[in-house]
């Protein structure tokens, strides 16, 4: 059954949360159509723009997560069309869902297609398919879009969006010039006959061009004349000196992501005359909010022979203006948009267009030289830079959030529009807040939620080399999670049931970078999931975790040692009897700290390392001609009273401090293994109470009957041991 | 000046693809470049450029990565002054760009 909202009053726009512009929208003249007739357009009540929803307060029959606000915007006509549609919805629990569909015209008011990309809380937005159909007014505030959303295995869900702007984000510049430079932010279209034969003659500015791209462009104040004594003695810019300037100068600068863009016109780079613009901005932590144009660099030379060669010049400050521009807008060159990820993370996967007569292109690159260029060149970016520009969440886009070149998470995930399992990443509590120096162990659950059993690999989720885990620290560049090691597991397949689910724990404090998760604040942690057979992947929720500021000074102290590669690998191979400086940490841990959680763990890998005979690689002589024959494997004799000392403390103490810390998978694992060591010790009495304690506590914490099953299963096996 | 010593300058620039990578060059099998973690600003296209002095003629410029196990040489024939510019394209092999212009970057 369909639901239908219509909400005929609107508020004045709010920006989302995650653009922090501080200004409303305004209602705005229509973007101006390609090469328009002299039919006024502001009637014509073109479709695309963007369209805004807004929940009531509450609804008892709606989703409480899809309650809040929803922006959609549509992309079918005026300026360059992609066919695309894409949405943001902010939820009222403050999580966001981003989605783009490419479209299809049903008619001429009408468009549906496969919604391809998601991102964000993606679990609670399921559906698959969007139509939209358009109803024109007179009156731009009283356009609607009515939107249905299907498929996902869900009732389809009708929301009435409200017209709000022909563009699709605001955007403001500001083009400061140092004293003596001229800014050049129009171009006369004509002006130079190399040229598009079809080019429409007009005085073309920045800001026009940028409208086009879709974009409401604003002015954020007056332009400024920089005095020449802001670059030195030398009369040249370095990147610091612009940074500076930026600081200085910008009427709108702010240490936080806003959709603004500071543009200076300056005589030189210090790097000379081969560098004719640059988007300086990638130091600190809000990248691409300064751009700069170096008039009298190469730029200023047109070729020998050339027809109009003021033209040209100008034509070409115009052109780098705009491409510097797009740098801060994140778009990449053009031959610079396939490329392996150590380069970078691309949003989704892309193409080179070497041969694009693109803003982003360099003229003298392509076949042909400028010539061929401009020959062709329309002032706009391409298709695909549009589709970034206008679609993609706002994060990657807007000036000062995502870093230069870095698009985040996993927008390269080949998603299926009819998912037929889910992926899940969770905490064993209520709220995901770790305390300081607790290792964060994560649980993911795989779910078949399709209406037929499916296979997997038996151990689908324990193998890491399927698996991107990427870690975000709020103001930092996501990181991929790099585990110490990986298991190549036997190929096995097992059916999955519809609505089964299968579990697994993941540890993602330490790896192979280091301690990805330690600093206090918050953190988004992602994981996609490669399905090699179906040629998917899933992609987890993200999951959004704080890690507590220190209690005092002598957790600061300790974590000097804590945060060590020594004390990461022993906590992910639970145990080591050769790490010791290693082990020394963790036994202060237990020393200082032993009401806490990270005890829990420091105990479970000390009393691990000690419980059993360990083998080890003794090198007696290092030097390369002995060192072969001097090798021996040594075997350790184990600690069993420390061992069941460490162990007992750990895993019986406080059952649930330790369910909670551990997880409860590890945590069952921990007790079944110690129980098994001491039954296979005779203390069978000892094994059959702690496996007692354990289903108390997991029946107390609600897991699976399954799971209790198993706990039953291996008392009567103890029992019958007796 | 005597033909057989007439000097020319080879420009030579580290373009795309270089992330934090250790580069030697050797001009004539002699090592006249090495520096460790050269990394491309991707907004202009640019890691690195360096000038060198070589005899006119046949120049054999030799561009090696050691940690990525990669080598590349080029014999170029150079008068005056030549251009040379070395990227790592996205496949993982050094590509070359002559050029008897500056290169521009932007």
């Amino acid at each position: 059954m369909n639901e239908q909202y219509l909400f005929e009053r609107v508020d004045g726009f709010t920006p989302h949360a995650d653009e922090q512009s501080s200004r409303p929208l305004p209602e705005t003249t229509p973007l101006p159509r390609p090469f328009s007739t002299a039919i006024p357009s502001a009637f014509l009540a073109d479709a695309s723009g963007i369209y805004q929803w807004i929940s009531p307060k509450s609804s008892p029959s709606f989703p409480p997560l899809l309650l809040g606000r929803q922006e959609l915007r549509l992309d079918v006509d005026g300026y360059y069309p992609q066919m695309v549609a894409s949405g943001t919805i902010v939820s009222s629990m403050s999580k966001t869902i981003h989605w783009i569909a490419n479209l299809t015209a049903n008619n001429s008011n009408s468009w549906s297609g496969n919604i391809w990309y998601k991102d964000g809380d993606v679990a609670i937005f399921p559906y698959t398919n969007v139509e939209i159909q358009v109803t024109h007014s007179w009156l731009h505030n009283k356009q609607s879009a009515t939107v249905t959303f299907s498929g996902g295995g869900v009732a389809n869900l009708v929301r009435i969006f409200r017209y709000k702007s022909p563009y699709f984000h605001l955007v403001e510049f500001e083009f400061d010039s140092v004293e003596g430079t001229t800014a050049v932010t129009t171009v006369e279209t004509h002006a130079h006959p190399n040229r598009p034969a079809s080019l429409p003659q007009e005085s073309l500015s920045i800001e026009k061009a940028f409208e086009r791209a879709g974009f409401n462009v604003k002015k954020s104040g007056d332009d400024n004349t920089i005095p020449i004594t802001a670059t030195g003695s030398d009369a040249r810019w370095s990147d610091m000196e612009m940074h500076d300037a930026m600081q200085i100068y910008w009427s709108r600068f702010a240490n936080k992501p806003q959709w603004s863009l500071w543009v200076l016109f300056a005589s030189l780079h210090e790097t000379g005359t081969s560098l004719g613009g640059i988007m300086f901005d990638d130091i600190g932590p809000n990248h691409r909010q300064g751009t700069a144009i170096f008039n009298d660099s190469f730029i200023k030379n047109a070729p020998p022979g050339d027809a109009n060669p003021e033209a040209w010049v100008q034509r070409m400050r115009f052109w780098t203006a705009c491409h510097e521009m797009g740098h801060s807008f994140n778009l990449a060159h053009s031959w610079q948009k396939q490329h392996p990820p150590e380069w970078g993370t691309a949003w989704i996967p892309l193409t080179n267009e070497p041969k694009a007569r693109s803003f982003m292109n360099y003229p003298f690159r392509v076949s042909g030289g400028q010539t061929a260029f401009f020959a062709d060149f329309e002032y706009r970016f391409s298709d695909g830079e549009l589709l970034f520009m206008r679609h993609a969440p706002a994060r990657f886009v807007q000036m000062g959030n995502a870093d230069w070149f870095d698009h985040h998470g996993f927008q390269q995930a080949i998603v299926s529009p009819e998912p037929t399992l889910q992926l899940e990443l969770r905490v064993n509590r209520k709220t995901a807040l770790f305390e300081f120096l607790e290792p964060v162990v994560l649980e993911l659950k795989l779910t078949n939620i399709s209406s037929q059993p499916q296979l997997i690999e038996e151990k689908l989720l324990a193998m890491l080399d399927h698996m991107i885990v990427m870690i975000k620290k709020d103001d930092k560049p996501a990181r991929q999670f790099v585990p110490y090691a990986q298991y190549c597991w036997q190929h096995q397949l097992r059916a999955l049931m519809p609505g089964e689910a299968v579990y697994e724990s993941l540890f993602v404090s330490a790896g192979k970078n280091g301690w990805d998760i330690a600093e206090p604040g918050y953190y988004t942690i992602q994981v996609a999931l490669h399905l090699e057979e179906q040629e998917q992947d899933l992609v987890s929720n993200p999951l959004r975790l704080r890690i507590a500021p220190p209690h005092g000074y002598e957790e600061e102290f300790l974590a000097q040692d804590f945060f060590s590669e020594a004390v990461g690998r022993i906590l992910t191979f639970d145990g080591s009897q050769v790490l010791n400086k290693g082990n020394e940490t963790l036994h202060e841990v237990v020393d200082k700290l032993s009401d806490r959680p990270v005890a829990i763990h420091a105990k479970v890998a000390l009393g691990n390392s000690m419980a059993y005979e360990s083998k080890q690689l003794i090198v007696r002589d290092v030097t390369p001609a002995k060192m072969v024959e001097s090798k021996l494997i040594a075997v350790s004799s184990p600690d069993q009273e420390e061992a069941r000392k460490q162990l007992s403390t750990a895993l019986i103490g406080n059952q649930n401090l330790a369910a909670k810390t551990l997880g409860h998978i590890d945590y069952k694992y921990y007790v079944d293994r110690f129980s098994d060591w001491l039954a296979n010790r005779g203390d069978t009495k000892a094994a059959v109470k702690i496996q007692n304690d354990l289903y108390q506590t997991l029946s107390d914490r609600n897991v699976l009957d399954q799971v209790l099953q198993d706990i039953k299963q291996r008392c009567d096996k103890y029992e019958h041991k007796k | 000046m005597d033909q057989e010593n007439a000097m020319a300058l080879l420009s030579v620039a580290l373009q795309d693809g270089f992330i934090d990578d250790l580069v030697v060059i050797q001009i004539n099998d002699q090592e006249v470049f090495r520096k460790p973690s050269v990394k491309t600003r991707f907004q202009i296209g640019l890691a690195d450029s360096f000038e060198v002095n070589v005899q006119e003629g046949s120049v054999k410029v030799e561009v090696l990565l050691p940690a990525k196990q990669l080598s590349e040489s080029i014999v170029l024939p150079v008068t005056n002054l030549v251009y040379l510019g070395v990227s790592l394209t996205p496949e993982g092999k050094i590509s070359y760009r002559v050029s008897h212009e500056p290169f521009g970057y932007l």
